[in-house]
């Protein structure tokens, strides 16, 4: 049986969106790069130049809904055309996010840029390596269509989450013996949360590549060999509001 | 480009739409069966049209290039512009008009003899003897059929298979250089692979032209066309680029007719 001819105006849409999302890709992996280093650098000067970004990344994000919707709706794509749709959808709003997570982190470096010199704070340098490095792989993966290195990015999780863990303690240690570094020491947490974010959404998106090269989910399911992630969901969104307020802090 | 009629050629100009509808109705035995339709199709572009059955569609596209006012009992009024003149002018050549829209039926039987024969016939017809082998040639090129029958033009034509049937059909149009197809329900009764070689094969050919499609599949109108225009009871209710139509319907019947509810 010969297969069905290619539908040439489908496959040039696909195209298409798959361009703007690796367009998006970039940017949000350049802003989390920028973030980082004004955070660790302590600063602010970034913060203009990404906000401008962040919003070309919003824009394509609309773009990226448009398209889909208007490609479901004109080439009812199937089978491996339909999953390269979906994903799309999906990492769009998770690189959408991350671009957010970076804004906040470059906010907390601002706002730190007044406090004069902090102590040294390796953990901290860390956790920012483990989640770039993390986002790195999940967008190579994403490009490559590679769900072996999806699922080893999926796998390291883990490691971003400890890191975590360790990092909370350490500050709670801190604050506790010294109130003066309360201040921050906030700043120090929030990052540490939106940096665990952006690993988490990093996972979401290894586990979309997985999900488009071989067409089954491995969302809320422990893998052998790896770990299905959990899902960087809608209530799991950025941990600072508009100006990088952490709820329950009253700040 | 010679040969006798070509001084009365109906061709739109460098610019300024491929086809203009304005005001048309269609009555047959006193009803009215398009009312009052106005409607521009970009050079160029695929205009869809779609509608349930009976709306109109079909007598619309034949009476654009004057064939349904052969039947007993239809009268057709408005204007159909094609480079500025008016195809229903009573000064216009009936079969000028059917050479420019070059109309292209579901399952069109063949023209009894060979391809060649079935291909010559237009031409022939029109007096265009001078360049004929080139316009057989550019057509059998255009209709995809050069490479299977380019060397045995003298094969019956019933010999095709469906989709080759289809393609003559088109390839009978295009040795008349038209200006616009009319395309009804060109892939009915196709297989699905065959109905997709045939679309691909549209997509290519229709710009420098425009191509109205009259189609009852959905699925089709969103593949193939640039614009889509929804059509009831003889009335267009709505016009605008595919994606809008098919995403963003402006008028509740459109969107009651595209998501198969009542109307």
């Amino acid at each position: 049986m010969s297969p069905l001819p290619k539908q040439p105006r489908l496959q040039e849409e696909l195209e298409i969106l798959q361009d703007r999302l690796l367009a998006m890709a970039g940017m949000a992996e350049d802003l989390v790069r920028q973030g980082v280093e004004a955070f660790l650098e302590k600063d602010p000067g970034a913060l203009a130049a990404m906000r401008e970004a962040d919003a070309v990344v919003d824009e394509l994000e609309m773009e990226v809904d448009r398209r889909s919707v208007e490609l479901v709706a004109l080439h009812q794509p199937v089978a491996t055309d339909l999953r390269r749709v979906f994903v799309a959808l999906r990492v769009a709003n998770d690189l959408e996010r991350i671009g957010d997570h970076a804004l906040n982190i470059a906010k907390a470096a601002r706002r730190l840029a007044g406090q004069g010199p902090l102590p040294e704070f390796p953990e901290m340098a860390e956790l920012a390596l483990l989640a770039r490095r993390m986002l790195r792989d999940a967008l190579g993966a994403l490009g490559t269509r590679d769900a072996a290195k999806a699922r080893e990015v999926c796998a390291r999780d883990d490691r971003v989450d400890e890191m975590r863990r360790a990092v909370y303690a350490i500050l709670t240690a801190r604050m506790q013996a010294d109130p003066s570094a309360i201040a921050a020491s906030m700043e120090f947490l929030r990052v540490s949360q939106q940096l665990e974010r952006i690993g988490d959404l990093s996972t979401n998106i290894a586990e979309e590549v997985v999900f488009l090269v071989e067409g089954k989910s491995i969302k809320h399911r422990v893998e052998q060999g790896g770990k299905g992630g959990k899902r960087a969901g809608k209530g799991g969104g950025p941990a600072e509001g508009a100006d990088g307020a952490v709820p329950g802090t009253g700040r | 480009m010679t040969g006798a009629g070509r001084e009365t050629w109906a061709w739109p100009g460098p610019e300024g739409p491929a086809l203009e509808i304005r005001g048309l109705t269609v009555r047959h035995r006193g009803r009215v069966v398009v009312r009052n339709l106005s409607l521009t199709v970009p050079r160029g572009a695929v205009v869809a049209l779609v509608g349930p059955k009976g709306c109109g569609k079909r007598i619309l596209l034949r009476s654009l290039n004057r064939m349904a006012q052969e039947e007993e009992g239809v009268t057709v009024s408005g204007e159909v512009l094609v480079g500025g003149r008016n195809l229903l002018d009573a000064g216009v050549d009936p079969a000028e008009a059917r050479r420019t829209l070059g109309l292209v039926l579901p399952q069109a039987p063949p023209l009894p003899g060979s391809i060649l024969a079935n291909l010559a016939f237009g031409p022939l017809v029109h007096g265009w003897t001078e360049d004929l082998d080139r316009r057989v040639d550019e057509a059998l090129k255009s209709a995809d059929l050069w490479e299977e029958f380019g060397e045995r033009l003298d094969s019956p034509a019933a010999q095709l298979d469906r989709l080759g049937l289809q393609k003559l059909a088109l390839a009978r149009a295009l040795a008349l250089d038209p200006a616009l197809l009319l395309l009804e329900d060109p892939t009915l009764g196709l297989e699905p692979d065959e109905a997709r070689i045939l679309e691909g094969l549209l997509r290519g050919l229709v710009p420098p032209r425009a191509a109205l499609l009259a189609t009852s599949s959905l699925q089709q109108a969103a593949r193939l066309g640039d614009y889509a225009a929804f059509l009831l009871e003889g009335e267009l209710v709505e016009f605008g680029p595919t994606p809008q139509v098919f995403t963003r319907p402006r008028d509740a019947r459109t969107e009651a007719f595209l998501t198969g509810r009542d109307l």
